[in-house]
């Protein structure tokens, strides 16, 4: 045992080295800076933990030989996560990176929890992993970091940071509101024991599947408190060429889903859009209405949800706003970023055939 | 909320019990060999509070899921949660934990951290050491959805 701790000390000892001369080998931007120095504390630490073990190298005792074996086999796991994870963010770095990242570095900072925070982008879809004690990753695909239009569905995602933030008074919140919602669901007996279980099956997916649709609302809800008309824009425009699977889809697909149908998403949006007092949420609504005739099959979403259901729905978001108290990013006036989203939107409705020029226009006297 | 990211939740919460166990376990089995630890007290004392805080609340999950059934458990805690407590009374039913210490109420293991009495200290590193390998093994099906294998 003593001579294989041994050799997996000497393993993990080059593994660290290699990461951390692959970082001080990476680009160096000021936007980077603070997820770089943040991975080289990180990979420190996990340094520190290792040399900790080793101390037990040469122990007698068996349970610390095993707990030795133990913590190595925890700090590779952690290392891997870094080398997987995080430095492709690191050398990923380029000039078309430079504006979603300021744009992020403002949402961050005009947030009390989220100000330290340090993040990094990664190229795939719209998301984020926002990872407990550890900077959040988002993911925009290389197409839209070359494009205003979409970068505020960033605030989107920011939302699932802010949960994270809250996550314990955030899932009470959730969780009283199943508690509401189950009282639609649950039929009374039906004295037919096959039957009852079939029931009883089909309400706990449907509990299931809400506890991420209630984030995924509520995300939705605080990408509109910060970007206002530039979020709700871009989230309508990004969704309306989607077919007829934003407006219904079968049982199956609903079933543990992730995120509920887009229509539906639209429909709290513009109500808080409209409680907000934004305008372009008539706008919104007559697109969404346009492609409700030609889409909509049926009212019905096998009863995951119901208008029912919307009460409810929008007075657990109004807790959760009020809780995690997102920031209007669109009030700080003279920021050439800030006004050339919410300009972008004026340009693709009222001179579309301009906006590719102008877009690469104001993309490069941002990214100077 | 992607699957992986709920895996990684899970994966992270398990690594930082892992390490906080095996930390217990040097410095608990340096004082049951009469040794000076490598652990300051300091170090000892947060790492036994970490443990007992999870024990507490995960004991109770026990005795809840025994009590109530699995929906409530799953409803409140989720579903990785859920598979270790699950995992945990089936290793009791099934005497793959040998240790009774997690029987105990949760006043009684926080004395057992300090006991004097001779052969407890080892049952609480022999129990530690038990819990330590169902977290691992419980760690290991989320790692095999976040680390791709060759």
């Amino acid at each position: 045992m003593k001579e294989l701790l041994v050799r997996q000390y000497f393993s993990l000892k080059k593994y660290i080295d290699v990461i951390t001369r692959s970082i001080n080998d990476s680009p160096n931007n000021p936007e980077i800076a603070k997820f770089r120095s943040w991975l080289n504390s990180t990979i420190d630490e996990i340094n520190l933990g290792v040399e900790r073990a080793s101390k037990y190298l040469d122990s007698e005792i068996e349970e610390q030989q095993f707990a030795v074996l133990s913590q190595f086999t925890s700090f590779k796991s952690d290392l891997q996560f870094c080398d997987l994870r995080f430095l492709p963010s690191l050398f990923r770095f380029s000039k078309d990176d430079v504006v979603a990242y300021r744009l992020m570095e403002l949402v961050h900072r005009s947030h009390k929890q989220a100000k330290a925070t340090p993040f990094a982008i990664s190229d795939s879809s719209f998301g984020i992993y926002p990872y407990k004690d550890m900077p959040p990753l988002y993911s925009l695909t290389i197409t839209d970091q070359k494009s205003l239009l979409h970068l505020p569905l960033m605030f989107h995602e920011f939302g699932h940071l802010l949960y994270s933030f809250h996550k314990r008074e955030l899932d009470d919140l959730v969780t009283e509101f199943r508690t509401e919602l189950s009282s639609f669901l649950i039929n009374p007996s039906t004295h037919n024991d096959y039957k009852q279980a079939v029931n009883d099956d089909r309400v706990k997916k449907m509990l299931f599947t809400w506890y991420g649709w209630t984030q995924e609302f509520f995300c939705d809800v605080v990408g509109l408190y910060i970007g206002g008309a530039a979020f709700l824009n871009s989230f309508s425009y990004f969704f309306q060429l989607d077919g007829v699977e934003a407006f219904y889809r079968s049982e199956q697909s609903l079933e543990l889903s992730n995120h509920p149908p887009t229509y539906l998403r639209i429909k709290i949006l513009l109500h808080f859009a409209q409680g907000l007092g934004i305008s372009e949420s008539k706008r919104v609504e007559k697109d969404w209405n346009i492609l409700e005739r030609r889409y909509k099959k049926s009212s019905d979403h096998f009863g995951y949800y119901s208008y029912q259901y919307e009460p409810e729905l929008i007075k657990v978001i109004e807790s959760m706003i009020i809780e995690t108290d997102p920031q209007l990013l669109f009030k700080e006036t003279g920021n050439k970023m800030i006004s050339s989203l919410e300009e972008s939107w004026n340009v693709i409705y009222s001179r579309p055939n301009e906006y590719l020029e102008w877009e690469r226009k104001v993309l490069k006297e941002l990214e100077s | 909320m992607e699957s992986k990211w709920l895996s990684y939740q899970s994966f992270s919460n398990d690594q930082d019990l892992i390490k906080t166990i095996n930390n217990l376990i040097f410095y608990l089995s340096d004082r049951a060999a009469g040794k000076q630890s490598l652990f300051s007290e300091s170090d000892f004392s947060q790492n036994k509070e970490d443990v007992l805080e999870f024990l507490d609340d995960f004991l109770n999950s026990v005795d809840c899921l025994e009590r109530d059934g699995e929906s409530k458990l799953l409803f409140n805690k989720g579903p990785r949660y859920f598979s270790l407590v699950e995992s945990f009374r089936t290793a009791k039913k099934k005497r793959k934990l040998k240790s009774k210490v997690f029987t105990n109420t949760i006043d009684r293991i926080t004395e057992l951290f300090n006991s004097k009495i001779e052969g407890e200290l080892e049952e609480l590193i022999k129990a530690l050491s038990e819990f330590r390998s169902l977290v691992e093994e419980h760690r290991a099906k989320d790692s095999r959805s976040l680390f791709p294998s060759i």
